[in-house]
């Protein structure tokens, strides 16, 4: 059955208005669950608050493990969806920028364009930097940037593949990693927040 | 632990498990079910015609790729210009597969009828390879349209002229002029495909 839009079940325009509306609900779940919020963000980082981490890992594992059940029933057809091919060499470097810029601004692509719309000024600025950046990546792709890009490339790479297991068994393990890691982040919270106690950050009114 | 989190991560495991033996029910991975394969094998692009064939490689098609599934001494005696050669016995072989294994070229596999072509075309279909088509006829039904093009007969026919005209052409590409002189063509280099990493196990996964 599906995907809907890559075998001409829906048309462009329905396929786009069905992605504002989910759009629209993200943006409204970041703001519900204090991602607009840079202190809950950076949080992660210094230890007193992981749900960051708790997010990510359950949309990851809700997201495979749901498309993965609905090609096994044949309700989606996961050839058709899209697989980006992996360069590990400009991925390895994004992710160390991505990375600070996390630390430093507090906010990602999707939680700054967030804050931005509920008038976090931090957030603005975070907004019109990433803009920056995007124009001057785009303007000197070619001479600085082409290279780098294409270099490391895996192909269509699959961890599950490369280690001969099948997928689910593949998206077990990730989750036993995950439950081992919100185990882990929970003590980690608790330690940092007896030594060091933060304020409820939803009472600061931030 | 608060409350939630215990129903995410309970949530998240029964989830897991649910799919782990879910998976247990579905074709060998990689592999195409019976149903979508015969989709594919009805499809009408799948053939390539002899004519069609010639004028791409003419043309220099960066995007072809055409593979001969013959023996090898089959291929070294004759073959199509930038044709690579994949015996039919050898196709499973890891560095044969890479030549399958991209999205970007147009793969033309061929023999001399068509027989072993349809075999290999089942083969990588079914391992999940696409952009594959299949020389209609083989390349006994490509030396006779081209090689062996006959003038038309009965009354003048424009297109049926300018067919021949265009296999007469294509005869001295070839380079066969007036005669059948196949072996003094020098043989275009053969392209060097875009060799991905390995998608996947040959043998598939254990789902």
């Amino acid at each position: 059955m599906g995907p809907l839009y890559p075998q001409g079940l829906i048309s462009e325009p329905l396929n786009l208005l069905i992605a504002l509306f989910i759009g629209i609900g993200f943006g409204i779940g970041l703001e519900a669950g204090g991602f607009t919020n840079t202190r809950k963000l950076a949080g992660v980082f210094y230890g007193y608050d992981f749900v960051v981490l708790k997010v990510f890992f359950t949309a990851a594992l809700t997201g495979a493990i749901g498309l993965f059940l609905l090609d096994n029933y044949g309700l989606m057809d996961i050839e058709l969806t899209f697989y980006p091919k992996t360069f590990w060499i400009p991925t390895t470097i994004a992710g160390i920028i991505m990375g600070l810029g996390f630390i430093i601004g507090g906010f990602c692509p999707g939680t700054s364009v967030c804050a931005a719309f509920t008038g976090k000024i931090d957030g603005i600025y975070f907004v019109i930097g990433a803009f920056i950046g995007i124009l001057g990546y785009g303007f000197t792709y070619e001479p600085l940037f082409e290279k780098l890009r294409n270099s490391g490339g895996l192909g269509k790479a699959n961890i599950a593949a490369e280690l001969g297991i099948s997928d689910e068994l593949f998206i077990f393990i990730v989750t036993v990693f995950a439950v081992v890691a919100f185990i882990v982040a929970n003590k980690i919270q608790q330690k940092v927040n007896s030594k060091n106690p933060v304020e409820n950050i939803e009472e600061l009114g931030l | 632990m608060r409350t939630t989190d215990k129903i995410v991560i309970i949530g998240l495991l029964l989830g897991s498990v649910w799919l782990f033996f879910s998976g247990k029910n579905t074709p060998e991975k990689g592999e195409i079910p019976p149903g979508k394969l015969h989709e594919l094998m009805l499809q009408k692009h799948r053939d390539i015609s002899a004519d069609e064939l010639t004028e791409r490689i003419i043309n220099g098609d960066p995007l072809l790729q055409i593979v001969d599934v013959r023996d090898t001494k089959e291929y070294e005696n004759y073959t199509l210009s930038g044709a690579i050669n994949i015996p039919l016995k050898d196709i499973l072989k890891k560095d044969n597969l890479a030549y399958f294994d991209q999205d970007v070229l147009n793969t033309v596999i061929f023999s001399n009828g068509t027989s072993d072509a349809q075999i290999a075309w089942n083969i990588l279909t079914r391992l999940g390879y696409k952009n594959l088509t299949i020389l209609k006829g083989g390349l006994n039904n490509w030396f006779e349209t081209i090689i062996l093009a006959k003038p038309p007969t009965g009354p003048y026919d424009k297109e049926a002229d300018e067919l021949y005209q265009f296999r007469k052409g294509a005869r001295v590409y070839f380079g066969v002029g007036g005669g059948i002189e196949e072996e003094s063509a020098p043989k275009p280099k053969v392209r060097i495909p875009i060799i991905k990493h390995k998608k996947k196990e040959v043998e598939g996964g254990c789902s």
